[in-house]
């Protein structure tokens, strides 16, 4: 019995010994993961008033091929037709300088409320096809500027903006500020004066109207800082806001593209893929319209 | 396929309830306890046969048998695993209060786990119930033994990640297994993110697992049902044990109160590397963490046909951080704990009627702090968040054998659930202060069930209904569950069988996880969130090989699940908007409903007696999810599906000094979400003034949920037992190898950016290697 035990004990030690010096490495293991086909990536914005269309088509990068996601693949020799409900097919040609598919909009002109298709041939694809409406925008757009308080170098504004939106239409939109002015400096020479252009809220969010009562709020308010000194000041001259109408399928992605940066590395989140309305790729073949408002500085 | 709602209830309860129908019969009824003779403890699952009638029933949860037999002579035959078979000649003329005391092997535990075959089939398909001595000699990781990861080795149930004690069984999640100790349920089970589960081998009298077929005495949730009984504690003498092993130490002390009248038991576990390695870790980074338990459960014998019985579990986790770096220190903290408490009276009334009456409370908490500081300017970021489910519930089971062949339960549950779902404290320079408390929300579930097992010539039948009620402020729901189990014995060893069972679940698990974390939260089924419900059909072939004393059996099932729960994608854990903590965003918000639909074929060989016992279990089996707002509508593998399942877990004992246990288990790999591809992404400028587009994010496409399989998964656990008879008790020194040849099993999968290239790797972490244990225990 007590061979048996010692013998026992002399075998547990050895497997122990042998394996404990191999299982203190190699826990973490690189895996390839270079082996699923790339699907092909689109980008389009149509809006009214756009002079130049362009057209991104690319391959996406393998996760694990080694690949640098900033390094663009574009396929060039992809055949990219748009047309509208009622213009003709046009091919984009590739442009090598901007890595896009690019034309004049002079040929195809975008107007609100059309419909335009998108179709993208390639000899080892699928075909690549969408469409996308050019939401309409409307001059129900109001802004009301109050400011709140001035410092010998800041100013605090506070903005309400509100549209009277479709009822019972589901509307998007991002509402953007600028505010223009003038940079004062006394310099040896004597005075002097540089336009700028200052982005009050580029960030403001991605805004449906859920509830589509025909009013959508949207607001906010920002302190603005300049550091006047005794040698420069600023002047402002206007305060300029735009809006943003996105046609739907064009605000879930960017929406989604905001989601999946506020997951990335963030364990609180469930993993979010971009939204994309391309069949047979992904991406997006979007289209929105712009209205702005002027306000200047004697009306605040 | 959809299953097509049975609408034949009216018929079910004319068969549970119509004696006339089912050609009962007058005859005397024997009854009583079950105990073991030396502790007095009372013996769940012992097998009582009528030799005459070759019929027979099992004692239930509580030890109480009663079998209604013809008026005259017969031998009844009471067996169990691991005590010497009793063979009782009785002449009966009337009504019987038998109590049976049967005697524990020698060196029970230690040799050898033996029991008589029993010689008569029940009705109960997709039923396992885990001798409590085999499922502590499974090996386990640090030598902590589990009777959850026991659990996950038979067929039909899978573990979660490596190490986890969730249970998924036959495609369902982990929140869909009702757990239940000595009545209270159990919202986690886990301690140490699942690594442990929070039964103590030492409380446990006995498990029961239900996959399929359900008794209608079950509900309340979807997959399966876990019936866990504390021990009750020696009525004769004190006893104790105690044990040390690598990360823990644990007791159990148990004794008579007042001898023969009453007793208690007392067993509780603490970890102690928070003790051992935090001092010697640097001030400027430390990590701690510990858990504990405690059980404790008194009986009183008030008189011969009533007893009283008082149990309660507490147990906590915790995780605690601190990091301090030159201009910032981060402290922060993680913990969960559960606390349980049941009372029952279990009587014996006039006409052979066994009933338990219990109240229960049972509570869930859980809650994350997180404290930064910016030590130059002292400001502080403090985020507190918390939530939990507390449940007041009252029972009354009802045991009744009025005729031959027949066993009646009925009875009745009102459960009142309390939910937190969340309660969160933020304080920053940006948002000032916000405390935000999601309203408590009450529900009350309820149900009144009956059953009737019974037998006729070759055929068992146990037909159930059970109608669930569903109340919240706002609705009340109805629904009524049928549960059919009927078998044919085609031989003296052999039986087939088929079953189809309903069951709701009316409350849900927000999780993403297949272990515990604060994120987990529990939900009432409200207006928007409907409550789950499920259907199975199962079929079953039972055979006993009596040369090998060992039991197959082959089972196949079905199920589909509605209104199951999913996040949505880019959905907040939390439901906390960091920048804008008052954004109200509703858990409806963040959550999508939809079908999962599961079917397998499920084989084990069990073989409970002989030096040699263990089991050999193969499962194949597959699951869907469908959610419309999820992967554009289409199906994608679940979770845990994993297509093959095999285990295999032995025991011997060399003699009564020394025993070897081993398991084998392999299972293919699991899908998990992860992206395939990444691309540059572009974004309109036209708003800012300017034409076209610039490029903006870099994102990651995941082609679908669930789209990539991980690698199998394959380990080996050895247990070697060295016991040694002192005059004070037994000494034992386990030593156990977990993983014996060191396969490098994925725990997870993370995508990862050299710092250098900019290039992106997936990587695959191993958790546990070769992991060597020892355990000192000794018995007194």
């Amino acid at each position: 019995m007590a061979k048996r035990k010692n013998f026992v004990s002399l075998i547990l030690l050895v497997c122990t010994l042998g394996f404990l010096s191999s299982a203190c490495s190699g826990l973490i293991e690189d895996i390839d993961l270079s082996f699923a086909e790339p699907p092909i990536v689109v980008h389009c914005y149509l809006f009214p008033g756009m002079q130049v269309i362009e057209i991104s088509v690319e391959y996406a990068h393998n996760i694990g091929g080694g690949a640098i996601p900033s390094n663009r693949i574009p396929v060039e020799d992809a055949l990219v037709k748009l047309w509208s409900e009622i213009h003709e097919p046009i091919l984009i040609p590739y442009d090598e300088t901007k890595m896009l598919f690019s034309s004049s909009a002079e040929e195809l002109t975008i107007i609100e409320g059309l419909e335009y298709y998108l179709l993208i041939e390639h000899h080892q694809h699928h075909s690549i096809s969408a469409k996308v409406r050019i939401p309409e925008s409307h001059n129900e757009f109001f802004v009301e500027v109050s400011e709140l308080e001035t410092k010998t170098d800041s100013r605090i504004f506070s903005f309400v903006a509100w549209v009277q939106d479709k009822p019972q239409e589901k509307n998007f939109y991002q509402f953007f500020g600028f505010l223009d002015g003038v940079r004062i400096c006394e310099i040896e020479q004597g005075i002097e004066e540089v336009e700028f252009s200052y982005s009050i809220f580029d960030f403001n969010p991605l805004t449906p109207d859920e509830n589509r009562d025909g009013l959508t709020i949207l607001f906010t308010s920002r302190e603005l800082e300049f550091f006047n000194s005794h040698i420069c000041h600023y002047r402002i001259d206007s305060l300029r806001f735009s809006l943003a109408f996105f046609e739907e399928s064009t605000f879930f992605y960017l929406k989604s593209i905001e989601d999946f940066m506020d997951a990335t590395d963030n364990p609180f989140l469930f993993p979010q893929t971009p939204y994309s309305n391309i069949t047979n790729g992904v991406g997006i073949f979007g289209a929105y319209s712009m209205k702005e408002k002027v306000i200047y500085a004697d009306e605040f | 396929m959809r299953i097509k709602f049975i609408n034949h209830h009216w018929l079910i309860l004319f068969l549970i309830l119509n004696p006339t129908l089912t050609l009962a019969q007058g005859g005397v009824t024997v009854q009583g306890y079950v105990r073991d003779s030396l502790s007095r403890e009372t013996l769940p699952g012992v097998h009582v046969l009528s030799i005459e009638t070759q019929t027979g029933t099992i004692t239930n949860n509580y030890g109480f048998y009663s079998i209604t037999l013809p008026p005259e002579s017969t031998q009844l035959v009471f067996s169990y695993v691991g005590y010497g078979t009793k063979h009782l000649y009785l002449y009966m003329s009337k009504n019987l209060r038998l109590d049976v005391d049967l005697q524990p092997k020698v060196d029970l535990e230690i040799v050898t786990v033996s029991a008589e075959r029993p010689q008569f089939e029940t009705p109960a398909l997709g039923a396992i119930r885990l001798p409590i001595i085999q499922a502590k000699a499974v090996p386990a990781v640090f030598g902590e033994k589990d009777v959850m990861k026991a659990l996950q080795l038979l067929p039909g149930v899978q573990g979660g990640n490596e190490g986890t004690s969730g249970l998924f069984v036959r495609g369902g999640g982990h929140d869909q297994n009702l757990i239940i100790l000595d009545d209270a349920i159990v919202y986690n089970v886990n301690h140490l993110f699942g690594f442990f589960s929070l039964f103590n081998g030492n409380a446990i009298k006995d498990v029961g697992l239900y996959k399929g077929g359900f008794p209608a005495r079950y509900g309340g949730r979807l997959s399966s049902i876990v019936d866990i009984t504390m021990r009750e504690g020696n009525m004769n003498k004190y006893e104790g044990e105690a044990g040390i092993g690598l990360i823990s130490s644990r007791f159990s002390f148990e004794g008579p109160i007042v001898k023969e009248k009453a007793s208690f038991l007392l067993s509780g576990r603490r970890t102690y590397l928070d003790r051992l390695i935090t001092p010697f870790m640097p001030d400027e980074e430390k990590i701690g963490y510990f858990f504990y338990d405690l059980n404790a459960k008194m009986n009183y014998v008030l008189n011969e046909n009533n007893r009283f019985f008082l149990s309660g579990f507490f147990g906590k986790d915790k995780l605690s951080t601190s990091y301090i770096e030159p201009y910032e220190k981060t402290v922060g903290g993680l913990n969960w704990h559960n606390a349980l408490l049941s009372a029952r009276l279990s009587s014996i009334l006039p006409k052979g009627l066994f009933v338990n009456n219990t109240l229960v409370f049972s509570q869930y908490r859980t809650g994350y702090l997180l404290r930064q500081i910016d030590i130059p300017s002292s400001q502080e970021y403090y985020f507190n968040y918390q939530t939990g489910i507390r449940d007041y519930s009252l029972k009354s089971d009802f045991f009744f054998n009025p005729w031959p062949f027949h066993t009646f339960r009925f009875g009745g549950v009102a459960i009142a659930h309390e939910f937190q779902p969340r309660l969160f404290e933020i304080r920053n320079e940006l948002v000032g202060q916000y405390r935000g408390e999601e309203e408590k929300q009450w529900s009350v579930e309820s149900a009144l069930y009956a059953e009737n097992e019974f037998t006729r010539n070759q055929w068992m039948y146990n037909i159930g209904f059970r109608l669930s009620f569903y109340n919240t402020l706002k609705q009340s729901r109805f629904k009524p569950e049928p549960r059919i189990t009927i078998g044919y014995l085609y031989s003296p060893l052999g039986s087939v069988k088929a079953s189809y069972s309903e069951m709701n679940q009316h409350i849900h698990l927000l999780s993403n996880t297949g272990g515990s974390l604060p994120t987990d939260i529990w939900l009432p089924a409200g207006p928007s969130l409907l409550s789950q419900s499920s259907k199975q059909f199962s079929l079953g072939w039972n055979r006993r090989l009596e040369r090998f004393d060992a039991e197959l059996t082959l089972e196949g099932y079905f199920k589909q699940s509605d209104n199951i729960l999913t996040y949505r994608d880019g959905a907040h854990f939390f439901f906390i908007d960091d920048q804008n903590p008052s954004a109200d965003i509703n858990w409806e918000d963040n959550v999508s409903q939809g079908i999962s639909e599961a079917f397998g074929i499920e084989f084990l060989i069990h073989k409970k007696k002989g030096k040699l016992n263990g089991w050999f279990a193969y499962t194949w089996s597959e699951a869907f999810f469908s959610f419309n707002e999820i992967n554009n509508g289409e199906n994608y593998p679940a979770n845990f599906d994993r297509r093959h399942n095999l285990s295999l877990t032995l025991s011997y004992s060399f003699s009564s000094a020394f025993q070897v246990s081993t398991s084998w288990v392999f299972m293919s790999g699991h899908p998990i979400t992860l992206p395939l591809h990444t691309s540059q992404t572009f974004r309109p400028i036209g708003f800012l003034g300017d034409q076209g587009m610039e490029p903006g994010f870099i994102v990651d496409y995941y082609t679908q949920r669930n789209n990539y399989l991980t690698e199998n998964y394959h380990r080996l656990d050895l247990s070697f037992r060295f016991i040694k008879n002192k005059r004070f008790g037994d000494r034992v020194w386990e030593v156990g190898v977990y993983n014996a040849y060191n396969r490098m099993n994925p725990f997870s999968y993370n995508l990862i950016t050299d710092r250098n290239t900019g290039q992106r790797k997936l990587r695959k972490t191993t958790l546990f290697p070769l992991i060597p244990s020892v355990t000192y225990l000794f018995k007194f």
